[in-house]
């Protein structure tokens, strides 16, 4: 016997911002993002004769929802491929030797500056935004969902070595937006 | 000795507990040489916690979008 059953009637209403604003942390545009939604509802009643209850709606619809966004990222993945980057492309914090461009050098962050208040965070998510999308999809895989990063290149389908150009420019940019909008303010 | 673009990188793998003995040594080694790359490592272990709390979007449909999937999914077409 099934333990839990669909309810499509109500999914809108219950689970629609739920839906939403886990496609919202995914993908950039809103608009993108409940398409995306939209598409689980549809996609969802088209297989509910697949739906065995065991797990809940709740949690089928999410994995509906997640696979959607991953293609949706595979369908992009040409204009994703410039967006990862790689090494031969000229470096943006190292000069040739590997070295630290003097301009780029981390500078000392003062500890009473290291504080988690409203300001802080509103700058730290306006960087968290100019990040390439690839790199804010890779960061909320990672530390969102906590997923290890060999299951992240799976299911992007990229190299572990294009992981780690990817994560490592994000991390330097992410870091250098922090300091030039914070902590030199 | 690592360069400042392979330690930096090793760092980032480290904060996702992928790397190896030796490259771990290899950090720690040009660490000591280096206070760059070590206020690098030490930045970076600070932002950590905020990516993880995720972006707060609260989103919500609209009235119009709602009743508009609501249809959509009502569609005999759809089904």
């Amino acid at each position: 016997m099934p333990i839990h059953a669909l309810h499509p009637d109500t999914w809108v209403d219950q689970y629609g911002a739920q839906l939403l604003g886990y496609a919202v942390k995914r993908v950039p545009e809103r608009d993108v993002a409940r398409d995306l939604v939209q598409d689980t509802f549809v996609t969802a009643i088209r297989s509910k004769d697949k739906y065995r209850g065991e797990i809940s709606e709740k949690n089928w619809l999410y994995l509906i929802l997640k696979s959607r966004i991953l293609d949706h990222y595979k369908k992009k993945k040409e204009t994703l491929a410039s967006d990862i980057g790689n090494e031969e492309e000229e470096d943006q914090f190292f000069d040739q030797k590997g070295n630290w461009l003097q301009d780029k050098l981390p500078k000392e962050w003062t500890t009473d500056k290291m504080i988690r208040n409203d300001e802080f965070m509103s700058i730290f998510e306006r960087c968290r935004q100019n990040l390439k999308e690839i790199q804010r999809m890779v960061f909320t895989m990672k530390y969102v969902d906590g997923e290890d990063s060999e299951v992240i290149c799976k299911e992007l389908d990229i190299s572990s070595s294009n992981y780690w150009v990817l994560a490592h420019r994000a991390k330097l940019s992410l870091r250098q937006c922090i300091e030039k909008n914070w902590f030199e303010q | 000795m690592m360069t400042c673009k392979e330690a930096t990188e090793a760092s980032v793998r480290k904060s996702q507990g992928k790397v190896s003995f030796r490259e771990r040594f290899d950090l720690a080694l040009h660490f000591m040489a280096c206070k760059y790359c070590r206020l690098f490592a030490k930045q970076q272990a600070w932002i950590d916690q905020f990516l993880s709390n995720g972006s707060d979007v609260k989103d919500q449909l609209t009235d119009e979008e709602k009743s508009s999937i609501k249809t959509k999914i009502n569609d005999p077409q759809t089904i």
